[in-house]
């Protein structure tokens, strides 16, 4: 059996090193900030004490690669989940914004899915006030939604054939299930046509201020992102609450100025094209 | 020459490292190659495309999987959670064996996402063993270790790595992954001789080679997985055939990944070593 002591040394030892080696300002300062020094003093006095030089590199040299190694890696993932933010902020704004998300949420899982899951929240912290800061975050939630629903659970989606089935006096009553693999956003501004913008062109003008409302869902293995109307958004909202679809539509579409027929028809071709997304899966009568 | 490893777990032949730019190909193809291995955490925590794949891929190739972050030489405590996922994924896919490496990843909770050395001191080789164990009884099978590369040592170090991973392997019963371009790109950190290195290593637990690519920048190397693999890495491979016999053998391709068939030229350069064994035990 390791003995306590024995096992506060390898701790010890781990915490300097992660302390050195994920520290903002590279390894030299790692060293020199007083959480490495508080673990290992004399690393601080010596640091060829605790680790060794090479021919060609000094202690503080291949504490660097390591150094250097870990926020080139972590800057790459949020890089990549992050296309347009990126684009949006420009590359420079971008990265200073990664390294001081990384340094105020460290990963603490063993796989790098959940690293960035708090990074819109922080970017609009971050850049309250700032000009562009309302697209550079709607933009990030929607990226940060593309990620959550490509490793979202499965689940087998419904066909619009079995809900047609449904006697029309019993809609009202029955709940729909919606797929895990959706997320509905309220933006501020419609990133979602920028983002489609981009997509085509290389520039593309920053939306102006109002309310946008988008879904992002995964279908076929692809994550999707659509826009939506508030009345769409508002019942996807109900249904996934577990609402009953009558109250559902009611509460959502209340305002719509239509004809009962013709919401009939828009909610017939909604549910239709809903179904076809994959977001409806499960239907039942009242519990 | 070491004829079979005690688990009698196969040669597999020659395989490649599964990447996600390839699974079209893949399962569209169903391309000529012996065996994939899987980097785990890609894995779990999401059912979405990957898993899609790799149960199809899983039933036509044998599948080993190989990870990054169990960090068996923390001082953290074990995560079970994390082990039961692996084993979840191990029955999924039927794999074949499974590792990760000899290193930490992450401590007091936090994890920096890189293969850390440990001290080479008696105090950590006992700490390990243990992990080890606990870890091969919980996951009803041995754990095949890799050396990693490393870029610094610790003064405290009281052995070689190699000598610790040998007691490692023996004292733990664990098998071992040998990466030959680890074992070139440490000791060009770390100015050995890398034919000495393989010297003290247990070949009845070596149950499967890696092969890549490195980057040199003169005064240290870094494992980049970024290319061919170099001559003096084919050099180690022939000096680990010699010593091993045919093994296991994959190939990881992981940055400006090329297409699927030259992962297959390159890895099937391993041939000329294997059919020069094959010729000579004949």
């Amino acid at each position: 059996m390791t003995s306590s002591a024995e096992a506060k040394d390898l701790e010890r030892l781990q915490r300097w090193m992660l302390a050195v080696v994920t520290h903002p300002k590279g390894a030299s300062a790692g060293v020199a900030a007083p959480g490495a020094r508080g673990l290992l003093p004399a690393a601080a006095r010596d640091l060829e004490a605790v680790v060794t030089r090479s021919r060609q590199l000094s202690a503080l040299d291949r504490l660097g690669i390591y150094a250097d190694m870990y926020y080139l890696r972590l800057l790459e993932v949020l890089a990549a989940e992050y296309p347009t933010t990126r684009t949006v902020l420009g590359a420079q704004k971008f990265e200073q914004a990664c390294r001081a998300y990384l340094e105020r949420h460290p990963s603490t899982e063993r796989t790098l899915q959940s690293l960035s899951v708090d990074f819109p929240k922080f970017l609009k912290r971050r850049l309250r006030g700032q000009k562009g800061a309302r697209l550079a975050v709607d933009v990030a939630r929607i990226e940060r939604a593309m990620e959550e629903v490509f490793d979202a659970p499965r689940a087998e989606p419904l066909k619009f054939e079995h809900l047609k089935k449904i006697p029309a006096d019993r809609w009202g009553t029955m709940r729909l299930k919606l797929t895990p693999a959706l997320r509905l956003l309220a933006l501020d501004c419609a990133a979602n046509e920028y983002m489609a913008a981009l997509r085509t062109r290389r520039k593309a003008r920053a939306p102006a201020a109002r309310p946008s409302f988008v879904i992002v869902y995964r279908n076929h293995l692809r994550a999707w992102r659509m826009t939506v109307t508030r009345e769409q958004f508002a019942l996807l909202g109900l249904l996934g609450k577990g609402w009953p679809i009558g109250r559902a539509v009611y509460q959502s579409c209340r305002h719509m100025r239509v004809r009962p027929e013709r919401l009939t028809t828009m909610l017939s071709e909604w549910f239709r094209d809903w179904s076809a997304a994959g977001l409806l899966v499960e239907i039942a009568g009242p519990t | 020459m070491t004829t079979a490893n005690r688990w009698n777990l196969p040669d597999l032949g020659l395989g490649v490292g599964l990447r996600t730019t390839h699974f079209r190909h893949i399962v569209e193809k169903w391309p000529r190659v012996d065996w994939f291995e899987i980097l785990s955490e890609n894995f779990i925590d999401t059912e979405g495309r990957p898993l899609y794949y790799l149960d199809q891929i899983a039933e036509r190739y044998p599948i080993v999987m190989h990870g990054v972050s169990l960090s068996i030489g923390s001082a953290d405590p074990i995560d079970f959670e994390f082990l039961g996922k692996l084993k979840s994924l191990a029955a999924r896919v039927q794999a074949v064996w499974m590792g990760d490496h000899i290193c930490w990843t992450g401590v007091a909770g936090l994890n920096g996402h890189d293969l850390y050395p440990v001290p080479y001191t008696e105090e950590s080789l006992k700490h390990m063993i243990e992990r080890v164990r606990t870890c091969q009884d919980f996951l009803e099978r041995p754990l095949v270790l890799e050396n990693p590369s490393t870029y610094l040592t610790f003064r405290a170090s009281s052995m070689t790595e190699q000598e610790f991973i040998a007691r490692l392997a023996e004292e733990s019963d664990c098998a071992l992954l040998l990466d030959v371009n680890n074992v070139y790109v440490t000791c060009r950190n770390h100015d050995l001789d890398p034919f000495e290195y393989l010297a003290p290593i247990p070949y009845d637990r070596v149950v499967q080679i890696h092969l890549a690519g490195h980057t040199d920048h003169g005064t240290h190397c870094i494992d980049t997985h970024n290319g061919r693999v170099t001559d003096a890495v084919w050099d180690l491979y022939a000096e680990v055939q010699r010593r091993r016999g045919n093994t296991a053998t994959l190939l990881e391709w992981d940055a400006d990944v090329p297409k699927f068939d030259v992962l297959q030229r390159e890895v099937g350069r391993a041939n000329r070593f294997r059919d020069q064994l094959r010729v000579a035990n004949a």
